[in-house]
C-alpha cells in the first residue's frame, strides 16, 4: 500500500494512470467488503441453517456422524403417527386436533371479533370510546406473566382448566386488544373520503363496509388471520400451565414431554416429532412471510 | 478544469432505456444545460457524469482522460441535489466540511476553507445552525458550499431552483451564475425549466425520452428548433403549430390550415420549398411573431378576435378558425377586444416548417 | 335511528368487551388482590397485608435473580436485538442495494422464521446443537477435531440463554432497521459517495445518525419485551443450574408453577410480577427522558423523505 502511495504521489491528480491505479484500488476494496458481507451473512445464519436442516434430516435418518452428517435413510422415526411412543403417551391424531382447534380458534376470533371491534373504534362515535382506547393501551403493558396466575384462578373456578376451551378463551383475551389495536391501525388508513362517497351514493353503513372497506383491509385480515394461527398453533405456555391431562394435550405438551422422557435417549423420534408440528408453520411461512413482517412489528416477542 | 465528452452512452435499468445513445461535448468553463420534461434521462446522465450509475454502453470524457468505472469519490466532482441532501444532524460548518473530513484534510485547513467558500457564497454567518433552521434559499447554498468546497472539476446541479419560490429563484439564478464565472468552474445544470436553462447556461442540450433533441445556443433553440419536439417546448406562450397544406389559389401559393384558414406563402419560403416533394408539413409560428394590422395586406389573414387574455406586460389575442387557434401576442397597450377584426401577418422569416412525417424542421432560406 | 346506530355498536363490541373483560380485566384486578393474601394452591383467600412484598426484601434469592435479569436483559439487548439486528440489517440492505433484492430477502426470512416456529421446536434445535454428548451439533464439530464434548448449557448457562434469545431477537430490529434503511432518501446516499464517503464511512456519518429514532425506539421497546420473556429459558434451561438463569419472570412462574423448586406460592408469586410491572414503568420512564421520545414526536420528520 505504501509502496503504491508513492508510485502515484509523483503523478499529476488527474492523470489517467494515477486515476485508474486509485479506481482499481478501490474496486477491490468494494469487492472485499461484498465478500466480506456474503460470509458474514452466511456465518452468522450457519446456526439457523443447520439447526432447521438437522430437524429434517435427521428425521429420516438412522444416525448423524459427527453430529452433522445423516448416515441411512428411514422413516422409522415417524412410526409415533401410527403408534404409541409409549403407553403413558395419548392418541397423536386427538393431540395434533387439539392443536388445530387452538389455532383455527385463534383465527376466527381474531377476524370476527378483532375486526369489527377495530372498526367501530376506528370510524364511529360513541360513548366510552376513548376510555376503550385508553384500556386497549393499559391492558398491554401487563405482560402474560403478571395475569398467569390469575387466569389459572378464573379457569379453575369456571372449571375450564385442562381444556383447550380455556387456554383458547385465555389467549383470545390477551391477543385482542393487540388484535384490535393493529386492524384498527389498517382501517385508519383508508381515508374518510372513500367511505363518505359510498354512503352519499345511497349504500347502507353495512354495504359500505363490505364492499368498500373490507376488500381494502383485506391484507391487514388476511396477515392477522396468519399470524394469529401460527401463534395459536404453536402455543407453549399456557398449554403446558393449564392443561395436565392428556385428552386435552396439544403438541406442544406432546414434544416438551418426549424431551423430558426420552432425553439423550432418541433424537430421531424428538426430531421427527417436531418436525411434525412445525410442518404447517413452515409451509405458511414460505408462502406468506411477506405478510407476515408486516405484523412483526406488531408482535411482543423479545 | 475539464472539458467532458459523452460518447455514445446508453443507460438502460433493466428492460427501461433511460438515455439512449447520446453524445455531447461539454466545453471548458462554461454553463451547460440539460433541459427536458421529467423521465427524459437528464438526471440520469447528469449521475452518469458524477459516477454514480455507470452508462451500460458508451464512453465518458473529462480532459480526455476516460472515467468509466471511476468511482464518484476519485472524479472530483460537486454535486448539488434537487433537495440539496443537507445531512440534518451536522450543523451547516459540518455539512460543508464533510468532503473535506473525509479526505483527511488537517482541521484548521478545514476550517479556513469552510470559511472561504462560506463568504463567496454569504453563508458564513449561518455556520453554527442546523439545516432544519435555515431557509430554503440558504440551504441550497449551504448544498453548492458543500459541492464547491473540494475545489471539484466539474459542478453538476440538479434542477437547483426547482424548491424555491419565484423571487428567490431568480435572486439566485443569478447567484450561481456570478459564483460559476469567479470560480470559472465548468458547471452541468439540470433542470425542467427553460427559462433556467436559458438564462444560465451558455449552451443547452435539450432532452426527450433518452435522446438529445438539439444542442445549440439558447437563442437558437428559440430561433431555430431542430424538431417540432423542441419548437413546442419553447417559448412562453407555447408556438401555434398546426398542419398546414401546401397548395395554390388565383396562382398564389398558400397554406391551408384546416378547412377555414389558408397562410400565404412568402416568396422566400415558396422557393426554399419548391425542390420538394412533400406538400404536407407542420407550419408552426411563435405567438409574438404575428403582427395585428388594422388594414389588409397581401400576407395577412382577416380574423375576427375571440379572446384577449392580459398577461402583465403583454395581452394573449386568440384567433378561430374553424378547429384551428391562432395566438397572437401583442403589447398591452395595444387597443384590442373581442368580436373586432384583424389581419394579422406572420413574420416571414419567423415561419418554422416541419415535416408531416419526421416532425424535423424543413431548411427555409435565411 | 339514533337508537339502532347504538345498539349496532353495542353489538359489534360486546364480544370482545367480555373477553376482555373476563380474561384481561378481572384477572388484572384479581393479580393485585392475590399479591395480598398467602394464597397457595388450594386457592383461599388469606389475607397477609404487605408481608409479601417485605418477604421480598429477605429473599435471598431474589437478589441473585435481580442481577440475572440485568445481565439477561441488556446482555441480550446490546448484543442480539440492537447491535446483530442493526449488522443484518445493514448487511442485508447492502445486498440488496447490488440487484441481490432475493438474496437479502432470503436472509432476512431466514432470521424471522425463529420468530414464528413453536417455541418447544425451537427449544429442541438448540436442545440438539448444545446437547452435551457427542450426538450434539456443537460437541459433534468439537469431536470432529479431536476435542472432548463440553456441557454447553451447565457451563455457560447464561451466554446459552442470551444466544438462543437473541437470535429470536434479532430479527425485529432488523425488519425496523432495514426499513429506516431503505427509507433513506437516496440522495443522501449519493451525495455521501461524492463526498468521498465509502460504505462504512457512509453508515458512521450519515446512516446510523438518520436512523437514530428507530434505534432508540427498538432498545426502549425490547427492554420491555425481554424483561418479561422467559418461555425460551424455562424450555431450554428452566432457570437453572441452580437458580443461574433464573430471571425475575421466570423466577415468578417457577414460584407458581416450576415443579423442581417452590410450587403454588401464587400469593408470593403474583407480588413477584406486580414488582415486575413496577420495574417495567420506570424502565419506560427512564427511556422516555433519556432518548427525549417527546421530541421524535415533535420533530419534524426531514431524515426519512
Amino acid at each position: 500500500m505504501a509502496q503504491l502511495k508513492q508510485e502515484i504521489a509523483h503523478l499529476p491528480r488527474f492523470s489517467p494512470e494515477r486515476l485508474r491505479i486509485e479506481a482499481r484500488k478501490e474496486q477491490r476494496k468494494a469487492r472485499l467488503l461484498t465478500l466480506f458481507i456474503y460470509t458474514f451473512l452466511i456465518v452468522a445464519s450457519l446456526p439457523i441453517i443447520l439447526g432447521y436442516g438437522w430437524l429434517v434430516l435427521n428425521s429420516f435418518s438412522e444416525t448423524l456422524a459427527y453430529g452433522v452428517l445423516p448416515k441411512g435413510w428411514t422413516i422409522k422415526n415417524f412410526r409415533f403417527l401410527w403408534e404409541l411412543p409409549s403407553r403413558y403417551y395419548p392418541d397423536l391424531w386427538r393431540t395434533t386436533w387439539n392443536t388445530l382447534l387452538l389455532a383455527v380458534g385463534m383465527t376466527i376470533i381474531m377476524i370476527l371479533v378483532a375486526t369489527p371491534t377495530a372498526y367501530v373504534i376506528s370510524r364511529m362515535k360513541f360513548p366510552g370510546r376513548n376510555m376503550m382506547l385508553a384500556m386497549t393501551l393499559i391492558l398491554h403493558s401487563f405482560p402474560g406473566v403478571t395475569l398467569l396466575i390469575s387466569l389459572y384462578y378464573v379457569l379453575r373456578s369456571l372449571g375450564l382448566l385442562n381444556s383447550i376451551v380455556g387456554v383458547f378463551l385465555v389467549k383470545a383475551g390477551l391477543m385482542l386488544p393487540l388484535g384490535i389495536w393493529i386492524m384498527k391501525g389498517f382501517f385508519d388508513n383508508i381515508s374518510w373520503d372513500v367511505e363518505m362517497s359510498g354512503l352519499v351514493d345511497g349504500a347502507t353503513r353495512m354495504q359500505t363496509l363490505y364492499k368498500i372497506i373490507l376488500p381494502q383491509v383485506k391484507p391487514g385480515i388476511a396477515a392477522m388471520a396468519i399470524f394469529s394461527f401460527i401463534n395459536g398453533w404453536s402455543e407453549y405456555i399456557y398449554v403446558i400451565t393449564f392443561i395436565q391431562k392428556k385428552e386435552s394435550w396439544t403438541l406442544s405438551s406432546y414434544v416438551n414431554s418426549i424431551i423430558g422422557d426420552f432425553q439423550f435417549i432418541d433424537y430421531g423420534l424428538l426430531s421427527a416429532t417436531a418436525l411434525f408440528y412445525i410442518l404447517p408453520v413452515l409451509l405458511f411461512f414460505i408462502f406468506t412471510q411477506k405478510y407476515l413482517m408486516t405484523v412483526t412489528v406488531g408482535g411482543t416477542k423479545g | 478544469m475539464a472539458a467532458v465528452v459523452l460518447k455514445n452512452i446508453t443507460k438502460a435499468f433493466g428492460s427501461v432505456v433511460a438515455v439512449d445513445n447520446i453524445s455531447l461535448e461539454i466545453p471548458d468553463g462554461q454553463v451547460t444545460a440539460l433541459l427536458g420534461p421529467s423521465g427524459c434521462g437528464k438526471t440520469t446522465t447528469l449521475l452518469m457524469l458524477a459516477g454514480i450509475y455507470q452508462p451500460t454502453r458508451g464512453e465518458i470524457f473529462f480532459d480526455e482522460v476516460m472515467v468509466n468505472g471511476i468511482p464518484p469519490k476519485l472524479r472530483n466532482v460537486g454535486l448539488v441535489f434537487q433537495s440539496y441532501a443537507l445531512y440534518p444532524h451536522m450543523t451547516v460548518f459540518e455539512n460543508i466540511a464533510f468532503p473535506l473530513k473525509l479526505k483527511k484534510v488537517p482541521k484548521d485547513e478545514i476550517r479556513q476553507r469552510v470559511q472561504d467558500i462560506a463568504k463567496v457564497v454569504q453563508i458564513d454567518d449561518l455556520l453554527q445552525r442546523k439545516p432544519a433552521q435555515i431557509s430554503g434559499g440558504q440551504q441550497q447554498r449551504v448544498a453548492l458550499c458543500r459541492a464547491l468546497v473540494k475545489n471539484p472539476d466539474l459542478l453538476l446541479l440538479d434542477e437547483p431552483l426547482s424548491n424555491l419560490d419565484a423571487r428567490l429563484r431568480i435572486e439566485t439564478r443569478a447567484e450561481i451564475k456570478r459564483i460559476q464565472q469567479e470560480l470559472g468552474i465548468t458547471t452541468i445544470l439540470v433542470t425542467h425549466d427553460q427559462v433556467e436553462a436559458v438564462t444560465m447556461a451558455d449552451q443547452v442540450a435539450v432532452m426527450r425520452n433518452g435522446v438529445i433533441q438539439q444542442y445549440s445556443s439558447p437563442e437558437d433553440l428559440l430561433l431555430k428548433p431542430a424538431n417540432m419536439f423542441v419548437a413546442s417546448f419553447m417559448g412562453d406562450p407555447p408556438m401555434n403549430l398546426m398542419e398546414a397544406e401546401l397548395s395554390s389559389e388565383n396562382g398564389k401559393s398558400v397554406f391551408r390550415c384546416g378547412s377555414e384558414l389558408k397562410i400565404p406563402v412568402p416568396d422566400a419560403i415558396a422557393a426554399a420549398l419548391q425542390s420538394r416533394r412533400d406538400r404536407e408539413f407542420i407550419l408552426g409560428v411563435r405567438p409574438e411573431n404575428l403582427e395585428l394590422l388594422d388594414e389588409p395586406h397581401e400576407l395577412a389573414v382577416p380574423g375576427t378576435v375571440f379572446m384577449v387574455e392580459l398577461l402583465g406586460r403583454d395581452k394573449l389575442v386568440d384567433f378561430r378558425f374553424g378547429e384551428v387557434a391562432l395566438r397572437a401576442l401583442v403589447p398591452a397597450d395595444v387597443a384590442v377586444s373581442q368580436g373586432e377584426k384583424k389581419w394579422i401577418r406572420p413574420q416571414a422569416h419567423r415561419i418554422h416548417l416541419f415535416g408531416k412525417a419526421d416532425r424535423q424542421a424543413v431548411p427555409l432560406a435565411g | 335511528m339514533k337508537r339502532r346506530g347504538y345498539g349496532m355498536i353495542v353489538l359489534l363490541l360486546l364480544p370482545a368487551l367480555l373477553i376482555i373483560l373476563a380474561f384481561y380485566v378481572v384477572p388484572a384486578v384479581l393479580t393485585g388482590t392475590m399479591s395480598l393474601t398467602n394464597m397457595d394452591h388450594r386457592l383461599s383467600w388469606n389475607f397477609v397485608g404487605l408481608d409479601n412484598y417485605k418477604a421480598m426484601l429477605q429473599d435471598t434469592i431474589l437478589s441473585r435473580v435481580f442481577w440475572n435479569t440485568l445481565l439477561y436483559v441488556f446482555g441480550t439487548l446490546l448484543c442480539f436485538n440492537v447491535t446483530f439486528g442493526l449488522l443484518l440489517a445493514l448487511a442485508t440492505s447492502y445486498i440488496a442495494e447490488r440487484q441481490a433484492e432475493r438474496t437479502s430477502m432470503f436472509f432476512r426470512a431466514l432470521w424471522l422464521l425463529p420468530r414464528f416456529t413453536p417455541p418447544i421446536v425451537y427449544g429442541v434445535i438448540w436442545l440438539w446443537i448444545l446437547d452435551p454428548t457427542r450426538n450434539g451439533l456443537l460437541n459433534g464439530i468439537l469431536n470432529f477435531f479431536g476435542g472432548r464434548p463440553v456441557s454447553w448449557i451447565s457451563e455457560y448457562p447464561m451466554p446459552v440463554i442470551i444466544l438462543t434469545n437473541g437470535v429470536i431477537g434479532a430479527s425485529f430490529g432488523m425488519i425496523l432497521f432495514y426499513s429506516a434503511i431503505t427509507s433513506i432518501s437516496k440522495e443522501y446516499t449519493w451525495a455521501a459517495e461524492v463526498d468521498g464517503a465509502g460504505w462504512l464511512q457512509r453508515i458512521r456519518y450519515v446512516t446510523l445518525p438518520l436512523i437514530r429514532w428507530p434505534l432508540m425506539f427498538v432498545t426502549a421497546y425490547q427492554t420491555l419485551s425481554l424483561l418479561t420473556s422467559y418461555e425460551y429459558i424455562l424450555i431450554i434451561t428452566g432457570g437453572g443450574p441452580f437458580y443461574r438463569t433464573t430471571v425475575w419472570s421466570l423466577y415468578a412462574y417457577n414460584e407458581a408453577f416450576g415443579g423442581y423448586y417452590a410450587s403454588y406460592r401464587f400469593g408470593y408469586a403474583t407480588a413477584l410480577t406486580l414488582v415486575l410491572v413496577l420495574i417495567s414503568m420506570v424502565a419506560s420512564i427512564i427511556y422516555w427522558r433519556v432518548f427525549r421520545f417527546r421530541e421524535m414526536m415533535s420533530e419534524p420528520k426531514i431524515e426519512v423523505i
